[in-house]
């Protein structure tokens, strides 16, 4: 294991304790919700199978009164089937929607480091880099799905071999 | 009266090159008129370098700190700093010059116009050029050095043509007295000491560089060897670099014993003439093993010896594809030999009867990237000029030659320039420095006159937003007049001017600005330029450092928008915007005489953004715990 915050430990010289968020009020109207963030800065990292996984997860969360909540940024592709979107918020804000969420998807971003660092369950997937590397850190429930690399992930912006688009709809849509 | 300060910025002064002897001759006249305090400012050496603390003059170097000088990254960073980029402000503030004379290549003076005090003193720039078309940065300079002198008269000609009547044609200083004709009993002495005698001597004194012609030289050589039997020809040059003569000796079908060399004993420092016989030799006077090589700039005669080299010889012949001065030419006059120089660059000043030169014809090749026309030298025209000295009775190459030497004095020595520069000093103003250093703002705000697409508009617009003179000339008015014709208005150039005088007005971050007042010496920081999963990440290990630091104030480094990550963990003094020349730990924790900002300086993305190596396949195995 070579995670990226045991890189900046060994670098400080410290171990690694939690961070520090005030996260911010935000109004939300649901009571139980799912919150999904969509990357649209990482090519490599762009999962184009969402609607068809969020149209069949909805059958199993919406009879446990869960709502779907996407947040991220206004550039991101608008998914179908979610109840509410909340685009380009402050870090702060954001992370109080997540921090009353049941259950975080994305990929290895801050939002996933945030959901890590206050344990909340999540579903993460890798595309050009190794969970080991990037997952997050404080989960003791975090479900890590890796893109089927040919050999290894491309630690590239962009994967010429689109391997994100390949990961398995339904081994999302199971580990979800 | 108060005597003017004159800082003159070139090699230093003891430096074996043309600039280093130019230098040291008008640092010495200038002292010795006791009329000013002059200061020399020594271009590749420490600022407070030692062994450029025994000259009579007081002597800075351009060079920052040793420590500085390591931090930096590229090579051009290297170069530009060895011209003096990083030091000359600090230069003009302390020695506050009345008169500042920059000795160098034009290159070397790349940004100097724009500085605050470039107008505001008396400056002067004193530049070889070589070719032509004038270069490009040169031609830059010309509306912005209002004192421009060039080495050689063709380059003054050029300007001229384009209308530049300022620049001025002022040589290379020499010191006439080193070089001198020996009685002809001294020469017969002198030949007979490397076994010569009535041989027809031709010589070449060259470093051996690509720009000398030897090819060229070899052929006329070999054309007049078949006239004038006894002939030889010396070449005064290092057969260890450049041509390899060696080669081209045998490819001409030239024997070796006609070509003679200088070796030189780097223990007992005598020369040698003799035909060439490889590197390493021992020495017949002292006898070291090894020490005899060919002359070479690290180990090379004196100018007295040089001189006796020259009083071997019956004719100097300089082909050169350009050259600034070709300071061995005018040595050779000197000691009154009639000189053979290609009539091109500044062999022009030294290839006519005037000067006790004849000119050697070339054609015209063109240097492949810079498109500069270059001569090569017509072997014919060798071989022809060679038999019109050969010819001449002693009476007539005397007389030659005493016009060569003459030629050398009125235009080349350092009692003629010394005084021009004098002359000029003595006109210039004294210079109140009651001036801000502070850079010149440049004017967003400047309401151009009604927009077009020609070259006054461009002109003003850089004269009046930018602070910057140009004209006609100038590379970037010629680039914005082609833009232009691709269909760019001048409504587009403004907001061109615009955005970029905005970008350049906005106010450098100052440290002791952001800095707590009472810390120093309690701070720490953690540079994390980007991203918002590192900086997050690192607010994670925060209250450890913390704990490990109890009385430092940790401040984090990054840019504005990755504050929100990071700045509400309590273990944070401070978030402070990062700029790149923060990049950088001697800066930030000092090195040297510099004592820095920080006690403590991380930058802990260095191995995950800027030079990732930390991912060893997930496979790294820590001995140690982290959590």
């Amino acid at each position: 294991m070579s995670h990226l915050i045991e890189e900046y430990a060994k670098n400080l010289g410290v171990k690694i304790a939690k961070p520090m968020v005030a996260k911010q009020f935000w109004p939300i109207v649901f009571d139980k919700y799912i919150t999904i963030c969509l990357d649209v800065n990482v090519p490599a990292k762009q999962y184009k199978y969402y609607d068809t996984v969020l149209d069949m997860i909805g059958k199993f969360v919406r009879p446990l009164g869960l709502s779907i909540i996407q947040i991220g940024s206004s550039k991101s592709p608008v998914l179908n089937g979610v109840d509410a979107r909340y685009y380009d918020m402050d870090f702060k804000n954001t992370a109080y929607i997540i921090s009353k969420a049941q259950l975080h998807i994305g990929v290895d971003d801050v939002f996933s480091h945030y959901a890590s660092s206050i344990d909340l369950p999540q579903v993460t997937l890798f595309s050009n880099v190794y969970p080991s590397i990037s997952c997050g850190y404080w989960s003791k429930r975090q479900t890590k799905i890796e893109s089927p690399w040919k050999l290894k992930p491309c630690f590239n912006l962009v994967d010429s071999n689109d391997t994100s688009i390949k990961l398995n709809q339904r081994s999302l849509l199971l580990q979800s | 009266m108060t005597k003017k300060t004159i800082l003159v910025h070139s090699n230093f002064c003891k430096a074996f090159t043309g600039f280093g002897k130019n230098k040291k001759n008008i640092l010495r006249y200038l002292f010795d008129t006791d009329k000013y305090n002059v200061v020399e400012f020594a271009n590749g050496r420490f600022w407070d370098d030692p062994e450029i603390q025994t000259t009579p003059w007081r002597c800075i170097g351009s060079l920052p700190s040793a420590e500085t000088m390591s931090q930096m990254k590229d090579g051009n960073q290297q170069r530009v700093a060895a011209y003096g980029a990083y030091m000359i402000d600090q230069a003009i503030q302390e020695v506050k010059p009345d008169v500042y004379i920059g000795i160098e290549d034009i290159w070397a003076f790349d940004g100097y116009f724009e500085k605050p005090w470039w107008d505001k003193i008396n400056t002067m720039i004193w530049t070889t050029l070589d070719s032509l078309p004038i270069l490009t940065s040169a031609i830059d300079a010309a509306p912005k050095i209002k004192n421009y002198f060039v080495w050689a008269s063709f380059a003054e000609k050029a300007f001229q043509e384009m209308g530049y009547d300022h620049v001025k044609t002022l040589r290379g200083s020499l010191d006439v007295s080193t070089f001198l004709r020996m009685s002809d009993d001294e020469r017969k002495q002198l030949r007979s000491r490397y076994k010569l005698s009535d041989e027809f001597i031709v010589g070449f004194v060259f470093r051996n560089q690509l720009r000398k012609s030897v090819p060229n030289m070899l052929d006329g050589f070999k054309l007049f060897k078949v006239k004038v039997p006894e002939a030889k020809l010396l070449l005064h040059t290092h057969w260890a670099e450049g041509w390899d003569i060696l080669k081209l000796l045998e490819e001409k079908q030239i024997n070796q014993s006609d070509i003679l060399t200088t070796y030189f004993c780097n223990k007992c420092k005598r020369f040698f003439v003799s035909p060439f016989a490889g590197q390493e030799l021992n020495c017949k006077a002292c006898h070291s093993e090894k020490s005899v090589n060919t002359t070479n700039i690290s180990h090379g005669v004196d100018e007295s010896q040089l001189n006796e080299i020259y009083n071997l010889m019956d004719v100097y012949c300089h082909p050169f594809t350009s050259g600034g001065q070709e300071i061995p030419v005018q040595e050779a006059k000197l000691t009154e030999l009639v000189t053979l120089v290609t009539n091109y660059s500044c062999g022009e000043d030294y290839c006519n009867e005037d000067s006790g030169g004849l000119p050697l014809a070339w054609s015209e090749y063109r240097e492949p990237g810079t498109q500069f026309i270059k001569a090569s030298t017509c072997p014919k025209s060798i071989f022809d000029q060679l038999m019109r000295v050969y010819e001449m009775t002693s009476i007539e190459r005397a007389a030659w030659g005493i016009k060569a030497r003459q030629f050398v004095i009125d235009n080349c020595s350092v009692e003629q320039i010394g005084k021009q520069i004098e002359d000029m000093i003595d006109a210039m103003p004294v210079v109140d420095y009651n001036f801000s250093f502070d850079a010149i703002p440049k004017n967003p705000l400047y309401e151009p006159p009604p927009a077009t697409n020609g070259t006054d508009f461009i002109i003003d617009l850089y004269k009046n937003m930018m602070n910057e003179t140009v004209d006609k000339n100038s590379s970037c008015v010629k680039h914005w007049l082609r833009e232009f014709e691709k269909g760019m208005s001048g409504q587009d150039l403004y907001n061109h001017f615009k955005n970029k005088c905005s970008e350049q007005t906005k106010k450098p971050i100052e440290f002791e600005e952001v800095l707590g007042k009472d810390d120093k010496g309690f701070r720490l920081a953690i540079v994390v330029p980007d991203s918002d999963v590192d900086l997050f990440l690192i607010n994670g290990l925060l209250k450890n450092v913390k704990k490990q630091y109890p009385k430092h104030n940790i401040y984090i480094i990054t840019r504005p928008h990755n504050f929100q990550y990071i700045e509400d963990n309590v273990n944070v003094y401070k978030c402070v915007e990062y700029s790149e020349s923060i990049d950088n730990a001697f800066v930030l924790e000092g090195a040297g005489d510099f004592e820095g900002y920080f006690d403590l300086a991380f930058f802990p993305t260095s191995t995950t953004q800027k030079f990732i190596s930390y991912i060893h396949n997930g496979k790294e195995n820590i001995q140690f715990q982290l959590q």
